[in-house]
Protein backbone atom coordinates (compact mmCIF):
# COMPACT_ATOMS: atom_id res chain seq x y z
CA UNK A 1 0.00 0.00 0.00
CA UNK A 2 1.35 3.58 -0.79
CA UNK A 3 2.25 5.35 2.24
CA UNK A 4 0.20 8.74 1.48
CA UNK A 5 -2.66 6.58 1.48
CA UNK A 6 -2.00 4.38 4.32
CA UNK A 7 -1.08 8.18 6.40
CA UNK A 8 -4.66 9.03 5.19
CA UNK A 9 -6.42 5.82 6.17
CA UNK A 10 -4.44 6.79 9.64
CA UNK A 11 -5.54 10.36 10.13
CA UNK A 12 -9.63 9.09 9.15
CA UNK A 13 -8.56 6.03 12.16
CA UNK A 14 -7.26 8.80 14.57
CA UNK A 15 -10.40 10.97 14.21
CA UNK A 16 -12.51 7.63 15.30
CA UNK A 17 -13.49 6.43 11.82
CA UNK A 18 -13.58 2.97 12.82
CA UNK A 19 -14.19 1.66 9.06
CA UNK A 20 -10.91 3.54 7.59
CA UNK A 21 -9.05 0.38 9.34
CA UNK A 22 -10.62 -2.50 7.10
CA UNK A 23 -8.07 -1.29 4.20
CA UNK A 24 -5.19 -1.17 6.31
CA UNK A 25 -6.13 -4.90 7.79
CA UNK A 26 -6.16 -6.28 4.82
CA UNK A 27 -3.67 -5.19 3.28
CA UNK A 28 -1.25 -6.28 6.05
CA UNK A 29 -3.46 -9.39 6.99
CA UNK A 30 -2.21 -12.26 4.45
CA UNK A 31 1.87 -11.41 5.42
CA UNK A 32 1.19 -10.74 8.70
CA UNK A 33 -0.28 -14.09 9.16
CA UNK A 34 2.75 -16.13 7.40
CA UNK A 35 5.01 -14.38 9.90
CA UNK A 36 3.11 -15.03 12.60
CA UNK A 37 2.57 -18.48 11.77
CA UNK A 38 6.22 -18.98 11.20
CA UNK A 39 6.98 -17.55 14.60
CA UNK A 40 4.35 -19.87 16.40
CA UNK A 41 3.87 -23.12 14.53
CA UNK A 42 -0.18 -23.04 14.11
CA UNK A 43 -2.47 -21.18 11.94
CA UNK A 44 -5.06 -20.81 15.41
CA UNK A 45 -2.32 -18.89 17.04
CA UNK A 46 -1.27 -17.27 14.30
CA UNK A 47 -4.57 -15.94 13.98
CA UNK A 48 -5.15 -14.69 17.46
CA UNK A 49 -1.48 -12.87 17.55
CA UNK A 50 -2.75 -11.22 14.49
CA UNK A 51 -6.14 -9.96 15.19
CA UNK A 52 -4.57 -8.46 18.51
CA UNK A 53 -1.47 -7.27 16.95
CA UNK A 54 -4.08 -5.29 15.04
CA UNK A 55 -5.85 -4.05 18.15
CA UNK A 56 -3.52 -2.75 19.56
CA UNK A 57 -2.25 -1.26 16.48
CA UNK A 58 -5.29 0.68 16.11
CA UNK A 59 -5.25 1.51 19.95
CA UNK A 60 -1.84 2.81 19.79
CA UNK A 61 -2.49 4.55 16.34
CA UNK A 62 -2.61 8.27 18.15
CA UNK A 63 1.18 7.35 19.68
CA UNK A 64 1.96 6.32 15.91
CA UNK A 65 4.73 9.01 13.79
CA UNK A 66 3.09 9.49 10.60
CA UNK A 67 6.68 9.94 9.52
CA UNK A 68 7.67 6.42 9.93
CA UNK A 69 6.41 3.44 8.15
CA UNK A 70 3.55 1.91 9.28
CA UNK A 71 4.52 -1.79 8.12
CA UNK A 72 7.37 -1.68 9.67
CA UNK A 73 5.54 -0.16 13.17
CA UNK A 74 2.84 -3.05 12.94
CA UNK A 75 5.05 -5.65 12.40
CA UNK A 76 6.98 -4.67 15.45
CA UNK A 77 4.01 -5.09 17.68
CA UNK A 78 3.03 -8.22 15.69
CA UNK A 79 6.50 -9.88 16.64
CA UNK A 80 6.18 -8.20 20.36
CA UNK A 81 2.59 -10.07 20.10
CA UNK A 82 4.34 -13.54 18.94
CA UNK A 83 6.84 -13.35 21.48
CA UNK A 84 4.30 -12.96 24.69
CA UNK A 85 2.63 -15.82 23.33
CA UNK A 86 5.68 -17.77 23.33
CA UNK A 87 6.47 -16.60 26.38
CA UNK A 88 3.18 -17.56 27.64
CA UNK A 89 3.64 -20.98 26.24
CA UNK A 90 6.11 -21.09 28.19
CA UNK A 91 8.28 -23.32 25.21
CA UNK A 92 9.60 -22.38 22.31
CA UNK A 93 8.26 -23.96 18.83
CA UNK A 94 10.00 -26.84 17.93
CA UNK A 95 10.00 -27.93 14.35
CA UNK A 96 7.85 -31.11 14.81
CA UNK A 97 5.02 -28.21 16.12
CA UNK A 98 5.26 -26.58 12.79
CA UNK A 99 1.85 -27.94 11.61
CA UNK A 100 2.83 -28.97 8.12
CA UNK A 101 -0.86 -29.27 6.50
CA UNK A 102 -1.79 -25.85 7.49
CA UNK A 103 0.95 -24.54 4.87
CA UNK A 104 0.76 -24.87 0.51
CA UNK A 105 4.16 -24.39 -0.61
CA UNK A 106 4.60 -23.30 -4.36
CA UNK A 107 6.65 -21.97 -6.90
CA UNK A 108 5.96 -18.48 -7.46
CA UNK A 109 7.37 -18.51 -11.31
CA UNK A 110 4.99 -20.98 -13.69
CA UNK A 111 7.59 -22.87 -15.95
CA UNK A 112 6.17 -25.58 -17.25
CA UNK A 113 4.92 -29.01 -15.19
CA UNK A 114 8.78 -30.67 -15.06
CA UNK A 115 10.45 -27.24 -13.96
CA UNK A 116 7.18 -26.35 -11.46
CA UNK A 117 7.49 -29.91 -10.22
CA UNK A 118 11.57 -29.21 -9.59
CA UNK A 119 10.93 -25.70 -8.34
CA UNK A 120 7.79 -26.38 -5.52
CA UNK A 121 10.17 -29.26 -4.06
CA UNK A 122 12.90 -26.81 -3.82
CA UNK A 123 10.20 -24.55 -2.04
CA UNK A 124 9.22 -27.32 -0.24
CA UNK A 125 13.09 -27.98 1.18
CA UNK A 126 13.39 -24.47 2.01
CA UNK A 127 10.28 -24.41 4.63
CA UNK A 128 12.06 -27.84 5.91
CA UNK A 129 15.00 -25.84 6.41
CA UNK A 130 13.03 -22.66 7.55
CA UNK A 131 11.56 -24.82 10.55
CA UNK A 132 14.63 -26.18 11.41
CA UNK A 133 16.64 -23.00 11.94
CA UNK A 134 16.29 -20.91 15.15
CA UNK A 135 13.27 -18.49 16.09
CA UNK A 136 16.01 -15.83 15.55
CA UNK A 137 17.20 -16.57 12.21
CA UNK A 138 13.69 -17.62 10.79
CA UNK A 139 12.28 -14.44 11.69
CA UNK A 140 15.10 -12.08 9.76
CA UNK A 141 14.80 -14.17 6.77
CA UNK A 142 11.04 -14.38 6.77
CA UNK A 143 10.86 -10.26 6.92
CA UNK A 144 14.04 -10.23 4.70
CA UNK A 145 13.13 -12.38 1.60
CA UNK A 146 9.43 -13.11 2.01
CA UNK A 147 8.08 -9.61 3.10
CA UNK A 148 11.31 -7.56 1.52
CA UNK A 149 12.18 -5.02 3.99
CA UNK A 150 15.04 -2.62 4.28
CA UNK A 151 17.76 -2.95 7.00
CA UNK A 152 16.75 0.12 8.60
CA UNK A 153 13.32 -1.23 9.30
CA UNK A 154 14.50 -4.63 9.99
CA UNK A 155 16.80 -2.71 12.67
CA UNK A 156 13.40 -1.32 14.27
CA UNK A 157 10.94 -4.35 14.16
CA UNK A 158 13.43 -6.30 15.48
CA UNK A 159 15.02 -4.04 18.01
CA UNK A 160 18.32 -4.46 17.15
CA UNK A 161 20.99 -2.04 16.05
CA UNK A 162 21.47 -1.46 12.43
CA UNK A 163 24.57 -2.66 12.34
CA UNK A 164 23.71 -5.98 13.72
CA UNK A 165 21.06 -6.30 10.69
CA UNK A 166 23.53 -7.86 8.13
CA UNK A 167 25.89 -10.19 10.77
CA UNK A 168 22.48 -11.69 12.25
CA UNK A 169 21.23 -12.49 8.06
CA UNK A 170 24.60 -13.86 7.52
CA UNK A 171 23.98 -16.23 10.52
CA UNK A 172 20.48 -16.96 9.19
CA UNK A 173 21.67 -17.25 5.68
CA UNK A 174 24.59 -19.61 6.88
CA UNK A 175 22.56 -21.71 9.38
CA UNK A 176 19.53 -22.03 6.62
CA UNK A 177 22.27 -23.25 3.88
CA UNK A 178 23.91 -25.61 6.21
CA UNK A 179 20.53 -27.22 6.98
CA UNK A 180 19.80 -26.97 3.45
CA UNK A 181 22.70 -28.93 2.50
CA UNK A 182 22.03 -31.41 5.61
CA UNK A 183 18.37 -32.05 3.81
CA UNK A 184 19.81 -33.02 0.72
CA UNK A 185 21.91 -35.64 1.66
CA UNK A 186 19.33 -36.90 3.59
CA UNK A 187 17.00 -37.02 0.74
CA UNK A 188 19.48 -38.19 -1.87
CA UNK A 189 20.16 -41.53 1.19
CA UNK A 190 16.43 -42.52 0.91
CA UNK A 191 16.25 -42.64 -2.66
CA UNK B 1 41.06 -0.02 -0.97
CA UNK B 2 39.79 -2.64 1.98
CA UNK B 3 42.12 -5.16 3.06
CA UNK B 4 39.40 -7.58 4.03
CA UNK B 5 35.57 -7.99 2.93
CA UNK B 6 33.83 -9.58 5.81
CA UNK B 7 30.84 -11.36 5.60
CA UNK B 8 28.09 -8.31 6.79
CA UNK B 9 29.88 -6.58 3.65
CA UNK B 10 28.88 -9.59 1.38
CA UNK B 11 25.53 -9.57 2.77
CA UNK B 12 25.00 -5.53 2.29
CA UNK B 13 26.15 -6.08 -1.08
CA UNK B 14 23.76 -9.17 -1.69
CA UNK B 15 20.55 -6.67 -0.41
CA UNK B 16 21.69 -3.64 -1.92
CA UNK B 17 22.40 -1.96 1.13
CA UNK B 18 25.50 -0.68 0.47
CA UNK B 19 26.18 2.71 -0.77
CA UNK B 20 27.46 3.37 -4.22
CA UNK B 21 31.47 4.04 -3.74
CA UNK B 22 31.83 0.83 -1.01
CA UNK B 23 30.03 -1.07 -3.52
CA UNK B 24 32.45 -0.05 -6.16
CA UNK B 25 34.85 -0.97 -3.83
CA UNK B 26 33.65 -4.17 -3.39
CA UNK B 27 32.92 -4.84 -6.64
CA UNK B 28 36.93 -4.50 -7.43
CA UNK B 29 37.43 -7.31 -4.63
CA UNK B 30 35.19 -9.42 -6.52
CA UNK B 31 36.83 -9.40 -9.89
CA UNK B 32 40.18 -10.67 -7.83
CA UNK B 33 38.67 -13.47 -5.60
CA UNK B 34 36.74 -16.62 -6.73
CA UNK B 35 36.46 -17.23 -3.01
CA UNK B 36 34.06 -14.21 -2.66
CA UNK B 37 32.73 -14.67 -6.22
CA UNK B 38 32.05 -18.42 -5.22
CA UNK B 39 30.23 -17.24 -1.58
CA UNK B 40 28.55 -14.44 -3.41
CA UNK B 41 26.82 -17.21 -5.94
CA UNK B 42 26.03 -19.46 -3.50
CA UNK B 43 23.78 -16.45 -1.17
CA UNK B 44 22.18 -15.16 -4.37
CA UNK B 45 21.04 -18.35 -5.26
CA UNK B 46 19.23 -18.86 -1.89
CA UNK B 47 18.15 -15.53 -1.35
CA UNK B 48 16.17 -16.13 -5.51
CA UNK B 49 14.81 -19.71 -4.08
CA UNK B 50 13.58 -18.53 -1.39
CA UNK B 51 11.98 -15.41 -3.03
CA UNK B 52 10.35 -17.63 -5.62
CA UNK B 53 8.68 -19.65 -3.45
CA UNK B 54 5.50 -18.67 -2.41
CA UNK B 55 4.52 -20.11 1.31
CA UNK B 56 0.24 -19.19 1.83
CA UNK B 57 -1.45 -20.87 4.30
CA UNK B 58 -4.04 -23.08 2.89
CA UNK B 59 -6.76 -23.40 5.46
CA UNK B 60 -7.12 -19.28 6.08
CA UNK B 61 -9.91 -17.97 4.53
CA UNK B 62 -12.02 -15.76 7.13
CA UNK B 63 -10.25 -12.55 7.36
CA UNK B 64 -9.64 -10.88 11.14
CA UNK B 65 -11.35 -7.67 10.51
CA UNK B 66 -14.78 -8.99 12.26
CA UNK B 67 -13.40 -9.57 14.97
CA UNK B 68 -11.06 -6.93 15.26
CA UNK B 69 -13.86 -4.06 14.69
CA UNK B 70 -15.99 -5.72 16.92
CA UNK B 71 -13.06 -5.31 19.86
CA UNK B 72 -12.79 -1.80 18.52
CA UNK B 73 -16.26 -0.70 18.27
CA UNK B 74 -17.44 -2.32 20.53
CA UNK B 75 -15.30 -0.29 23.36
CA UNK B 76 -16.26 2.82 22.22
CA UNK B 77 -19.69 2.10 22.52
CA UNK B 78 -19.19 1.21 26.18
CA UNK B 79 -17.12 3.96 26.92
CA UNK B 80 -19.61 5.94 25.35
CA UNK B 81 -23.01 4.24 27.06
CA UNK B 82 -21.06 4.35 30.72
CA UNK B 83 -20.21 8.32 30.49
CA UNK B 84 -23.64 8.95 29.45
CA UNK B 85 -25.03 7.44 31.87
CA UNK B 86 -22.89 8.49 34.33
CA UNK B 87 -23.64 12.45 33.38
CA UNK B 88 -27.90 11.45 32.99
CA UNK B 89 -27.58 10.13 36.56
CA UNK B 90 -25.40 12.52 38.10
CA UNK B 91 -27.93 15.08 37.26
CA UNK B 92 -31.27 12.87 38.43
CA UNK B 93 -29.76 12.36 42.12
CA UNK B 94 -28.99 16.25 41.92
CA UNK B 95 -31.73 17.37 41.35
CA UNK B 96 -33.60 14.74 43.62
CA UNK B 97 -31.44 15.50 46.49
CA UNK B 98 -31.61 19.63 46.20
CA UNK B 99 -35.46 19.07 45.91
CA UNK B 100 -37.11 21.24 49.04
CA UNK B 101 -40.39 19.22 48.58
CA UNK B 102 -39.45 15.69 48.75
CA UNK B 103 -39.21 14.79 52.55
CA UNK B 104 -35.71 13.18 53.90
CA UNK B 105 -37.57 9.96 54.81
CA UNK B 106 -37.78 9.53 50.67
CA UNK B 107 -34.95 10.89 50.32
CA UNK B 108 -32.98 8.34 52.50
CA UNK B 109 -35.53 5.64 51.18
CA UNK B 110 -34.73 6.30 47.36
CA UNK B 111 -30.91 6.48 48.40
CA UNK B 112 -30.47 3.25 49.84
CA UNK B 113 -32.45 1.32 46.90
CA UNK B 114 -30.60 2.94 44.38
CA UNK B 115 -27.18 1.86 46.26
CA UNK B 116 -28.28 -1.50 46.54
CA UNK B 117 -29.08 -2.07 42.82
CA UNK B 118 -25.86 -0.19 42.21
CA UNK B 119 -24.28 -2.85 44.20
CA UNK B 120 -25.31 -5.95 42.89
CA UNK B 121 -24.94 -4.42 39.30
CA UNK B 122 -21.43 -3.98 39.95
CA UNK B 123 -20.60 -7.29 41.45
CA UNK B 124 -22.46 -9.14 38.51
CA UNK B 125 -20.38 -7.19 36.14
CA UNK B 126 -17.12 -7.80 38.09
CA UNK B 127 -18.21 -11.67 38.33
CA UNK B 128 -18.83 -11.62 34.17
CA UNK B 129 -15.23 -9.76 33.62
CA UNK B 130 -13.34 -12.42 36.03
CA UNK B 131 -15.10 -15.20 34.28
CA UNK B 132 -14.80 -13.97 30.75
CA UNK B 133 -11.04 -13.62 31.49
CA UNK B 134 -10.58 -17.26 32.20
CA UNK B 135 -12.83 -18.39 29.78
CA UNK B 136 -11.17 -20.97 27.29
CA UNK B 137 -14.38 -20.79 25.07
CA UNK B 138 -14.26 -16.76 24.46
CA UNK B 139 -13.30 -16.61 21.39
CA UNK B 140 -15.23 -19.56 19.77
CA UNK B 141 -17.40 -17.97 16.97
CA UNK B 142 -20.73 -18.25 17.49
Amino acid sequence: MQDDLERELIRKCRAGKTRFYEPLVRAYEPSGLRFAFALLGNINDAQDALQEAFIKAYRSLPQFDLEKSFSSWFFQILRNQCRDMLRNRKSHVRLEELNQEDLKITANIEAGPERDRQRNATAEQLWKGLRRIGEEHREILILKELEGFRYTELASILNIPEGTVASRLYHARRALREILLGLRVETEHES
Amino acid sequence: MKQAISNEDLMCYLDDEMPADERKEFEEHLKLSTELQRKLAIYQALRTDLRNSNFYLANYQRSVWDQVRSKVTKRLGWILLIVGWIILTAYGVYFFLADPEESSWEKWGAGLLWAGVLALLISVIRERYKESKTDPYKDVLR
